[in-house]
């Protein structure tokens, strides 16, 4: 084997190599999307920073297309009512996070075929917190928060 | 778990308001019963409506979620007579299914 052939024969491999990687890197991802496309990492998650990062929630902006609605106390943490809206154009999905929660995120509704990025629903809280959902329209999130005041524990 | 998934499913003028009451005890793992034993965790991981076969509400919930979930989601764009369609999926892989009309 001469020189210049090995030479071509190494390179060839680190390039099979690379195109490994990238595949391997691209097509993880893929395939969890459609075997198993519920974030465990982020629902397991047992504080707020993690569970967002988890999410890839790294910035949230403000806007007032995004509302949260909810009580500012209540009594029984095992029921709390909360409706969220977003208006921003291109929201696909909508997550709830209870900050003081043993685990955060909640839940998480993606929207599609003429679904509002609307939703009604009750959520238990440990104890006062604040209850926050993140809009993701395209690439940005938006975010918006209600503090709720909690007399009895909804989660022991 | 022998009772099912109430949907309600109305128009209101250009959209259809679904509304979904369904029994599970949602147990997140972490609550004791009175001999102060962790009751296991069992609650509704996945949850998805479809309307006139398409997909329109594709949820992950947590524990978190209250007993027996009550939701209420707005779709634009269905008709009278259109099919909704819930399913979810728990934990412990028990598995529900409804359908009802919008009317």
């Amino acid at each position: 084997m001469n020189h210049q052939r090995r030479a071509i024969l190494q390179q060839a491999t680190r390039i099979g190599a690379l195109a490994a990687l990238v595949l391997g890197g691209l097509w993880r991802p893929v395939r969890a999307w459609a075997t198993e496309r519920r974030n465990t990492t982020a629902f397991a998650a047992s504080d707020l920073a993690t569970a967002l990062a988890a999410s890839g929630i790294t910035e949230t902006l403000e806007s007032t297309a995004l509302t949260l609605e909810g009580p500012d106390a209540a009594e029984n943490g095992a029921l709390v009512s909360f409706t969220a809206t977003s208006r921003i154009p291109g929201t696909t999905a909508l997550s709830f996070f209870v900050d003081n929660n043993p685990l955060p995120l909640s839940a998480r509704f993606e929207f599609a075929h003429g679904a509002r990025a609307e939703v009604s629903l009750y959520l238990k809280m440990d104890k006062t917190s604040i209850v926050r959902v993140i809009a993701e329209a395209g690439t940005a999130f938006y975010g918006a928060q209600k503090e709720v005041a909690v007399t009895l524990s909804g989660c022991s | 778990m022998t009772e099912t998934i109430k949907i309600r499913a109305r128009m209101k003028g250009d959209h259809v308001e679904i509304r979904l009451l369904i029994p599970h005890p949602m147990e997140s793992g972490r609550r004791k019963d009175a001999g102060g034993q962790l009751i296991p965790a069992r609650f509704i991981q996945s949850l998805t409506v479809d309307v006139a076969g398409r997909r329109v509400i594709d949820a992950h919930l947590s524990g978190s979620v209250s007993r027996d979930p009550y939701f209420v989601f707005k779709v634009d764009g269905a008709q009278p007579g259109d099919a909704v369609s819930v399913r979810w999926q728990d934990n412990t892989g028990e598995v529900q299914e409804n359908q009802a009309l919008i009317v």
